[in-house]
């Protein structure tokens, strides 16, 4: 190991070509990132041709910038319009924005930025330093496994729902019951489809996202909003947050950094799923989870650590075992064989320089991704400042010209249109959108995995629980969920 | 006094879409292989529990509802609420039909023409007065996303159809 990175560090060194892919990189990304319905995936996708023209390293090193920067990226539009522009940020909405609309907008910004670099780094040197184990903790998790960790993420939905438990739990189990829409992954029956084809593939998750978060909220903003405050612009600052409000996230920003870098490694789970659970889980250690959803620093630090540290974990599985523990990673995948790279163990072995390399990329990126974070979300916060008049309009143009641009799909516009008069029908009746969204992105993992793990067992459901890992995780979730009630109970008693 | 409703109406709503979707999965046809755990197996389990939820939340909504008649029919008067006459009319209803007929006129107009309008009237909406500043804004918006997804970034936007076509052909 040690080896190899003492040759990566000195090609690195040597060539500073590279460091001006990494600026580039991570500039793109942030742009992507922050552009709502484009996301790193296309970011990604837009570059691997001209990354043909460039060295093998220069190219992955600018390609893991762009992944970097993206997954930060997406939280700029979240915080500010409530617009999530890749789907790992979504979770960073349900806070950041509240923060935002308190005028503390560059607060949320500098946390979301801090966080992103802190939980980065840790994921990249947790890559650097242990891929091999990290490789075989991946290989450890089976159906039963991913079951319980989606159901793990899943009862959070009792602690998030301070209101009213009924209200939240419906919400969650809504957003469960929409992932079963299209085909069955199992038997191939189109589920729910009512003769529809478009509906075959699923409800698409990035419109589903854009529609929920930023449709609705710009018709709540407008139907309850006076001329006035549509007009003046609001009262923004951009002021950053002090090391030591930082330093006070320390717990929540070490427990996300590590949810995010081991969720990371699992193949097809990915950052989104690592900001939800690694927010669950913020909610569940909290004293105040009732803070949560109304602009709580934890709130924002929590996903924004777990997304990016899980940049690094995906890495893992990509590099060591050949499989793609993201939608970004698959598309990476393809960066390496246009350079003849195929990944796998053998790369470990075979390539050093290339795979450290990109390790320290990664590194850097995330250290640069501070610099070039600090000016553009600076920027972008300025916008804020911008009579809503001329800013609702913008996101809904914005937002459907995104959403149309990924797949150049009609369908996609009416699930966004859908989805924001969901969003708006529930904001108005009090009705959290944070379990539908954590319903939609765990369904289709619980779901599949549970199913998997019966047929594997002989539909026996007491070897599923009888697996350590899987055990462990099933039990902390009945606990979670019964404190969650407990928790209810107390405080209703208390008002009562 | 608005929630209260729309909380009963909602919960209605669900708890017997709820019914109706256990029925249509119940429809799915059987996959041997698969035994217990069969395509209707999960959304069978979501839909009871929505069902039920469902069923709490009205009926409590409802209790809401029978004790805020209550309160009004012993002559107090009720804490002011937006009521659902001026929810309807308010600026949201001719936003949510604006946006709906921009999606659909995103299809037949193209990119250029449907945002261009949509742009104009949203902002006249909304309240922007300045004259230069409602064509500006739209135009100046509109051409620089246009730029920015067909020349940098080379993804796709939609053309339109007929003359509207023609006219998008002119710019990308």
């Amino acid at each position: 190991m040690i080896e190899g990175f003492v040759s990566a560090s000195e090609y690195m060194l040597s060539n500073p070509f590279n460091f001006i892919l990494l600026i580039l990189g991570v500039i793109w990304g942030i742009l992507f990132g922050a552009t709502p319905g484009l996301t790193g995936v296309v970011g990604v996708a837009l570059l691997i041709p001209f990354t043909f023209v460039f060295e093998p390293i220069e190219g992955l090193v600018m390609l893991g910038a762009v992944y970097v920067g993206s997954t930060f990226g997406g939280s700029i539009s979240a915080i500010l319009f409530n617009t999530p522009g890749s789907p790992e940020a979504s979770c960073t909405s349900l806070d950041g924005y509240p923060m935002a609309k308190k005028g503390q907008a560059g607060m949320a910004l500098g946390l979301a930025l801090g966080s992103s670099a802190i939980g980065g780094i840790f994921g990249t040197i947790a890559l650097i330093l242990l891929a091999p184990p990290l490789a075989d903790f991946a290989l450890a998790f089976g159906p039963s496994e991913y079951f319980a960790l989606a159901i793990l993420g899943i009862t959070a939905i009792a602690s998030i729902g301070s209101k009213s438990i009924w209200k939240a739990l419906i919400a969650g189990f809504l957003g469960l019951g929409l992932a079963t829409v299209g085909i069955d992954p199992l038997t191939g029956f189109g589920r729910f489809t009512f003769g529809n084809d478009s509906l075959l593939t699923g409800i698409s998750f990035i419109p589903a996202l854009i529609g929920l978060f930023a449709l609705s909220e710009v018709l709540a903003r407008v139907g309850g909003t006076s001329d006035g405050d549509l007009l003046g612009g609001g009262v923004v600052s951009t002021k950053l947050p002090r090391l030591r409000e930082v330093w006070a996230l320390r717990i929540t920003l070490l427990r996300s950094s590590v949810i995010g870098t081991l969720i990371g490694t699992l193949p097809g789970v990915g950052a989104t799923t690592a900001a939800f659970i690694s927010y669950s889980e913020a909610v569940r250690w909290s004293k105040k989870p009732e803070a949560f959803g109304t602009g709580t620093p934890e709130g924002i630090a929590a996903p924004e650590a777990a997304n990016n540290a899980a940049v690094g974990g995906a890495m893992v599985p990509l590099l060591a075992l050949g499989i793609p523990g993201s939608a970004t990673t698959a598309v990476m995948i393809g960066g390496l064989t246009i350079h003849g790279i195929v990944p796998g163990p053998l790369l470990l072995v075979q390539n050093k320089e290339l795979v450290y390399s990109v390790f320290i990329g990664m590194l850097l990126a995330n250290v640069l991704m501070i610099v070039a974070g600090i000016h553009i979300a600076k920027y972008f916060a300025k916008i804020l400042r911008l009579p809503y008049a001329y800013v609702g309009p913008s996101i809904v143009v914005l937002c459907t010209t995104g959403v149309f641009a990924l797949r150049s799909n009609y369908f996609d516009l009416a699930v966004m249109a859908a989805f924001g008069a969901l969003g708006f029908l529930l904001l108005k009746l009090d009705y959290p959108l944070a379990p539908l969204i954590i319903g939609l992105v765990l369904g289709p993992i619980a779901e599949v995995n549970l199913r998997r793990a019966m047929i594997l067992n002989n539909f026996d459901m007491i070897e599923i629980i009888s697996r350590p890992i899987a055990g462990g995780l099933l039990l902390l979730s009945a606990l979670s969920l019964i404190y969650g009630f407990y928790y209810q109970y107390r405080t209703y008693r208390k008002t009562c | 006094m608005f929630k209260a409703v729309g909380n009963t109406i909602f919960a209605a709503v669900v708890m017997v879409a709820a019914i109706y979707l256990w029925f249509v999965a119940d429809s799915f046809p059987p996959f041997e292989r698969y035994g217990d755990v069969d395509s209707d197996f999960w959304p069978k389990i979501i839909l009871v529990v929505i069902g039920l939820v469902a069923a709490v939340i009205l009926v409590s909504s409802v209790r809401q509802l029978r004790l805020y008649l209550g309160t009004r029919s012993g002559g107090t008067r009720s804490p002011k609420s937006p009521g659902v006459t001026g929810f309807l009319m308010g600026k949201n209803v001719i936003l949510v039909a604006l946006t709906l007929s921009y999606l659909y006129a995103f299809q037949l107009l193209g990119f250029i023409v449907a945002t261009f309008i949509f742009l104009l009237l949203a902002t006249a909406l909304l309240g922007v007065r300045h004259k230069i500043a409602t064509v500006l804004f739209p135009l100046l918006f509109t051409s620089g996303l246009m730029l920015l997804f067909t020349r940098v970034l080379n993804l796709p936007l939609p053309r339109g159809e007929g003359i509207f076509r023609d006219f998008s052909l002119w710019f990308y």
